[in-house]
């Protein structure tokens, strides 16, 4: 099981982080207390140039060595403890440190860092390539301590534990932001520990996801061709490093990235009409079978700008959209929208392989 | 005992003239016996066996007519049972009459020394058929395919859709020219077995049944036959060292075209076609002279390099216009990482690597007992390396050579092919008795034989629904394996070693094969 819920205000306006905090309480029984965590976007505007890291080690030493290594790879603005407050029902936690950074002491060590030329576009993408580099050596070369988010003006605060301990915990309930991930855990595959809390972040992506994917081998083996290492034991991860490969390594659409994970059936796909649709559907799902996610899912998926939310084709995990005003919620029960938007206009049930795809200021435009 | 006696019994000897050499008689391996009882006397078997192991005898006359009797010959029977399963009153037994050597080590290997010393045909290179039956472990056999339970549901293929669709090829991002996928509606292909080992019925029926599946059939190295042009939507040429008709036509009716280096059962080893095979009709075909031997070379006579092997897949590509993908197959040998991955470099769209148990038509049985290695291993390998190399996608995988049933096939799926070549399992389902002697083109089933009359026991509507029978049931199985690990479109699977454990092997075994030990 695991309990997902997602919002975005599309006007630009924010959504209380006590909201979500309660609104996935009510899904209490969708985790067992093994795992909660929220993503919230636009929460530090007086540093979004820098890139937020959001760290985790288990204990002063593997902390030393994480400050050592950021220092010796970003340089640093802010380094700071994560605020939070004692909760009864954390017993523990690791040591808790948020860094505001930006690639590189020097642009020497972004040459250093051996980027392939083909991958990098422009500035931006070169900059977030280092941070995406420096990310994967983090989690593999200091021991006991992970890198839980690390893009700009966003940050995940999550923990074993259920998600309104978790919430409390990080001081969530004082937060305010346009978009939010929040997830509840259920774990089947692996054991329960603080890295492998939801949402799995990269860069700007997020990604919360109640299911398991039987494809993972697969997926995993592709994305390690491009550079991604799944070193944090369990299937979720695999998403979002797919949104950041197709969406902002390869600059797919966000609507192509959803086919290729999630592709309509051959005979569905023949039976479109509109030829060129056709032809562009074939070919994703031509040339992209390993990065397909198979085996029951319901994600939600966002950069701070979209929301994306998916169902697997066959539709075996639950996924329910609301609307009022210009902000959408999703949510694996309806009972979490009876919290977040009581007086809603609409509610509807995610169809199996439809994605919704709610944008920032472009009005809702879904199917419900 | 006097001394008399003695030399009485010496002299005896001379008279029956004792020399085992002289009175050579093979060793009897296998021999029909015949229920009398059962018997009505018609005589079926003894037309039935090719290999001249029946022989009819006088009994009785009755109303004047004579009726004979079969009796075995104890001299040829190779237990392809083909008398047994023709004989309408159901009254032979092929029974197996080990040759029982007190010497345990020897036992297995006497009776084939003593085949070499045959005065018959002394000094002779043991030949066989089929792939091999050494008595290897099979990896197949170890590996265990996981479950679906309660964190996770199991996909029903009765109610939900299983997709079996596949695109093989090159599938480049960087380029512009939008790459030729071939599209397989199974991740079953029939696998290249040649006009000349086989009949042109069979390959008619091969043919139909890929056309109604959805897949390809192959040539193998022996050309294409004119009836066959219809059917280049499914057809894989395949161009060998021997070059045997490689023409303008065999071009253009094709989908794809496959480059043979090499073959599981005889890596390293090149062709023999005796000239009393080479008939009219495979003497145009093949574009050899009839009568004469097809003799394919153990090397192309062009390719000694990677790169000379790049210059005939571009010369293939450019005579295509691009619009074909180019295989090339080779045996599963030691270092076959390596090798696939220059052969990747070097151009292919796609890599058939067959391994040791793959079929023949004929090979030295030395070779074909202890060259090359399992195709579990080797697929295994080879993808793990174009992985690390980061050119996986670039090129699709076949793996081939020892896959006996759906079960395998999803097997060798998981290990990192994307499809599979099938070659013994389409000739058993003609019929074949597996008796090993395609090579001496007597073939009682009419599979591996171009004598008209024998070739005339295959008829081709009923072949091709059998295969069509075959394959259309090993899909249900796939997708029923597929429903039971949740996962409802093959793509999936392609590499997915997750979905597999391994039992009873080493942890190196299990290392090589990426697989984790059973219940880990
Ligand atoms: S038909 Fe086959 S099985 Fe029967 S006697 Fe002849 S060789 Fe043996
Ligand atoms: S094809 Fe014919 S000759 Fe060859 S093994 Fe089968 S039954 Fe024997």
């Amino acid at each position: 099981m695991c309990g997902i819920v997602g919002g975005i205000d599309t006007t630009g306006g924010t959504i209380k982080g006590s909201d979500f905090i309660e609104a996935i309480s009510v899904q209490h029984d969708r985790g067992n207390g093994l795992g909660g965590g929220f993503a919230a976007y636009g929460i530090y505007p007086e540093f979004d140039r820098y890139y937020a890291l959001h760290i985790a080690c288990n204990n002063e030493r593997s902390a030393k060595r994480a400050d050592e290594f950021i220092r010796s790879h970003l340089y640093v603005k802010i380094a700071e403890d994560m605020p939070t407050k004692d909760v009864k029902n954390i017993p523990w936690h690791p040591l808790l440190k948020r860094y505001f950074t930006f690639p590189g002491p020097s642009n020497e060590d972004l040459k250093l860092s051996n980027l392939g030329p083909t991958t990098v576009h422009d500035e931006e993408a070169m900059l977030d390539a280092y941070m995406k580099k420096f990310v994967f050596n983090f989690n593999s070369t200091i021991p006991e301590a992970f890198v839980m988010s690390c893009g700009k003006n966003m940050g995940v605060f999550k923990g074993v534990g259920y998600p309104e301990d978790i919430g409390e915990f990080f001081l969530v309930d004082r937060m305010e932001a346009p978009v939010w991930l929040v997830h509840s855990r259920f774990p089947t595959n692996t054991q329960s520990w603080w890295g492998g809390a939801h949402p799995f972040s990269l860069l700007e992506w997020s990604v919360v996801h109640n299911g398991e994917i039987t494809s993972y081998g697969v997926n995993r083996n592709y994305l390690r061709m491009f550079g991604y290492d799944c070193s944090l034991r369990t299937d979720t991860e695999v998403i979002s490093y797919m949104f950041d490969l197709f969406v902002r390594e390869r600059h797919l659409p966000v609507e192509d990235t959803c086919t290729v994970l999630s592709p309509p059936l051959w005979k569905e796909i023949e039976s479109i009409q509109d030829k060129e649709r056709r032809d562009s559907i074939l070919q994703l799902r031509q040339y992209y079978p390993q990065a397909l996610l198979n085996g029951p899912f319901a994600i939600l998926v966002t950069n701070g700008h979209e929301m994306v939310a998916m169902n697997d084709n066959l539709k075996l995990r639950p996924l329910v959209g609301a609307i009022r005003g210009g902000q959408c919620f999703f949510s694996s029960e309806e009972c979490s929208f009876e919290i977040l938007c009581p007086d809603r206009e609409k509610t509807w049930m995610l169809k199996g392989g439809k994605p919704e795809i709610v944008r920032m200021k472009e009005g809702l435009n879904v199917a419900g | 005992m006097s001394q008399d006696k003695l030399n009485s019994a010496s002299s005896n000897e001379k008279e029956l003239q004792l020399d085992m050499l002289k009175n050579w008689k093979r060793p009897v391996k296998y021999m029909p016996v015949f229920d009398y009882d059962r018997c009505t006397r018609c005589g079926l078997c003894a037309a039935a066996c090719t290999w001249g192991e029946i022989r009819l005898i006088p009994e009785k006359v009755e109303d004047g007519k004579p009726v004979s009797i079969p009796v075995a010959n104890r001299s040829s029977c190779g237990a392809c049972h083909y008398c047994e399963r023709q004989c309408p009153e159901e009254a032979i037994t092929i029974v197996d009459t080990p040759f029982v050597s007190s010497h345990r080590y020897w036992r297995g290997d006497q009776k084939n020394l003593w085949r070499q010393v045959d005065p018959n045909k002394p000094g002779h290179v043991l030949l066989i058929s089929t792939g091999s039956d050494s008595e290897l472990i099979s990896y197949f056999d170890r590996l265990m395919f996981d479950a679906c339970q309660v964190t996770n549901p199991p996909v029903d293929p009765l109610r939900e859709p299983i997709e079996l669709r596949t695109y093989l090829g090159r599938r480049d991002f960087n380029g512009n020219t939008k790459p030729t996928l071939l599209e397989t509606r199974i991740p079953i292909l029939f696998s290249a077995m040649s006009y000349g080992s086989i009949n042109l019925r069979v390959q008619i029926a091969d043919a139909k049944a890929a056309r109604t599946l959805g897949t390809f059939w192959n040539t193998g190295e022996g050309g294409l036959h004119k009836k066959l042009n219809d059917y280049s939507d499914n057809t894989i040429v395949q161009v060998a060292s021997g070059r045997f008709g490689v023409n303008p036509r065999f071009f253009r009716n094709c989908s794809a075209v496959e480059i043979k280096i090499g073959q599981g059962a005889k890596p390293g080893i090149g062709g023999h076609l005796p000239g009393e095979k080479v008939t009219e009709e495979i003497s145009r075909t093949r574009m050899i002279p009839q009568g004469s031997d097809a003799l394919s070379p153990a090397p192309h006579h062009d390719i000694y390099s990677i790169e000379d092997l790049r210059q005939l897949i571009y010369a293939i590509k450019e005579t295509t216009g691009y619009k074909k993908p180019v295989l090339v197959k080779v045996s599963a040998v030691h270092n076959i990482a390596p090798i696939v991955s220059g052969i990747a470099r070097a151009g292919a769209d796609i890599i058939a690597i067959d391994g040791f148990r793959g079929g023949t038509g004929a090979a030295p049985r030395r070779i074909r007992q202890s060259m090359g290695i399992p195709i579990e291993v080797a697929i295994s390998a080879a993808d793990r390396r174009l992985r690390e190399e980061k050119i996986r996608h670039e090129v699709s995988l076949i793996a081939a050579g020892g896959i006996r049933n759906s079960a395998d096939v999803l097997k060798a799926i998981c290990l990192g092919a994307d499809a599979v070549y099938i070659g013994t399992a389409v000739l058993v389902a003609l019929g074949c008795g597996l008796c090993q002697r395609c090579y001496a083109s007597k073939c009682s089933y009419g599979i591996t034989t171009n004598r008209a009359d024998l070739a005339g026991r295959i008829d081709i509507d009923i072949a091709s629904q059998a295969l069509v029978g075959l394959i259309r049931a090993w899909s249900d199985e796939i997708k029923e394996l597929m429903g039971g690990m949740g996962i409802n479109t093959i793509g999936s699977l392609v590499g997915n070693r997750e979905r597999l454990r391994g039992v009873h092997l080493t942890s190196e075994e299990l290392d090589v094969l990426g697989v984790k030990q059973a219940g880990k």
